[in-house]
């Protein structure tokens, strides 16, 4: 009987003791979700088609120039990287579409095939993230439009794969090939707008010399030499007169 | 219950014993899960506010007659990221978007709560506030050490028995929501839960 009491004394204990500790009434649980979803915004504005009319002999010397005929802004939530490609939809690739010859077309010196690098661009700012760029004639667009224009210092990027990142050699408008170049995450809209890393204005200048050769044409490559006829010679070939069109993109990308 | 962890509730130990614990309630009367989704510039720009998402009602019974209990208690919430592998500051990630990725991942300080109910009973009622990033980190809504009963609707942190029941105003508890993660942090899915824990003191 003494031990059956002792037995209900000590659980009666030990019960008052783990009532005792134990505070905690409730609880109720809430989980947050948050979903940041990436977004790159690249807004162009200015016309979808720029004409160049060449009907002026001043036109052939000097080159026709549209300032400021693309406006760029950049908004995004990634760091990123920002160019322009140049290409044509014929088999190369990086050749403007003859759509139209202009008179016979006879002559085996009228050439009709002229690069997409005879196109030339110039943007308001420099590109703000370049310090890995690696040894090409020019890292961007920023190069002044004058008459002692280094020879592909303007000249559009070229590519049959618009959407393979230019290579290190290569001219961005913004960030670069290089990891460690980009522009970090932000928008126009509350990054000062013009003036801003998220904001370029973009000229446009063809200038296609007499004969019609496009003397400033090259691509980015040190060293490179005169290209604005893919074949054919610039003492001898001119381009065939007629009407050409070609595709320029801006790419927005996420860094990488 | 005497298992303590990170994120989990705190019996602070000095309770009285004077509530009774089996009918004692926290009641979520909102879902249980909020989510969140930032898929336009405004919102990254200015966040996304949530008002009222979790209503939390209560009901605290005592163990002895009127006049003579000393039930009094406590409500906070804990932040938790779910523990390892997610470091003790950031939100657990569920998820990366896009390529190899750029920004640094989301620390629990991020999230901004806002705690009020008719009487203005919670500490810092209706005032934005963010947990310190650590999971496990406490924000308390009412934690008052001297005994105050329901009735007066007075702003006072009410800490006696009662219920939503018959002191809606001084026994429920809106919760809002606030993120504004801005353009830093990299683009995913993001997760961390809330516990809201009633105690006794």
């Amino acid at each position: 009987m003494k031990k059956i009491l002792l037995g209900i004394a000590l659980c009666a204990t030990m019960g008052f003791a783990l009532d005792a500790k134990a505070q905690l009434i409730d609880e109720s649980n809430v989980t947050i979700t948050m979903d940041l979803q990436p977004i790159l915004q690249l807004n162009m504005n200015g016309p979808q088609s720029i004409d160049f009319v060449f009907d002026q002999i001043s036109e052939y010397i000097a080159g026709i120039t549209q300032y400021a005929a693309t406006t760029l802004t950049v908004s995004s939530t990634v760091n990123w990287d920002l160019y322009a490609v140049g290409y044509g939809s014929n088999s190369l690739g990086t050749i403007w579409d003859q759509q139209a010859i202009y008179g016979t077309g006879s002559d085996p010196n009228a050439i009709d095939s002229i690069s997409c690098n005879a196109l030339e661009l110039h943007q308001n700012r420099v590109n703000p993230s370049t310090a890995n760029a690696a040894g090409g004639i020019a890292v961007d667009y920023s190069a002044a439009f004058t008459m002692a224009t280094a020879l592909g210092a303007n000249s559009v990027y070229t590519s049959a794969t618009p959407y393979v990142r230019p290579a290190a050699t290569e001219k961005y408008i913004a960030g670069h090939f290089n990891t460690a170049d980009f522009v970090v995450g932000g928008t126009y809209l509350t990054a000062g707008s013009v003036g801003s890393d998220f904001y370029y204005t973009i000229d446009y200048r063809i200038k296609p010399g007499l004969p019609a050769t496009f003397p400033n044409s090259a691509d980015n490559i040190i060293g490179s030499t005169w290209n604005g006829l893919t074949n054919g010679s610039q003492a001898t070939n001119f381009a065939q007169p007629g009407l050409y069109t070609m595709n320029l993109k801006y790419v927005l990308t996420e860094n990488n | 219950m005497h298992n303590i962890v990170n994120g989990q509730c705190v019996d602070p130990g000095t309770g009285t014993n004077s509530c009774d614990h089996s009918d004692s309630h926290v009641i979520l009367a909102t879902p249980g899960n909020v989510e969140l989704v930032f898929d336009s510039f405004s919102e990254y720009n200015g966040g996304i506010t949530l008002n009222g998402s979790s209503i939390v009602r209560l009901k605290v019974l005592r163990k002895y007659p009127i006049g003579t209990d000393s039930c009094k208690w406590m409500l906070s919430m804990y932040v938790s990221n779910g523990g390892n592998p997610t470091p003790v500051s950031q939100w657990e990630t569920l998820t990366n978007y896009g390529i190899s990725g750029s920004g640094i991942n989301p620390t629990l300080d991020l999230l901004q709560v806002k705690v009020d109910n008719g009487c203005n009973t919670p500490l810092n009622s209706g005032a934005w506030q963010t947990f310190d990033s650590l999971s496990g980190a406490v924000i308390h809504i009412i934690n008052n050490a001297a005994f105050t009963p329901a009735g007066t609707c007075g702003g006072a942190q009410v800490n006696g028995a009662g219920s939503y029941l018959t002191n809606y105003n001084e026994y429920s508890f809106v919760i809002d929501y606030r993120l504004r993660p801005g353009m830093l942090y990299r683009p995913g899915r993001y997760e961390l839960s809330i516990k809201y824990c009633l105690t006794e003191m």
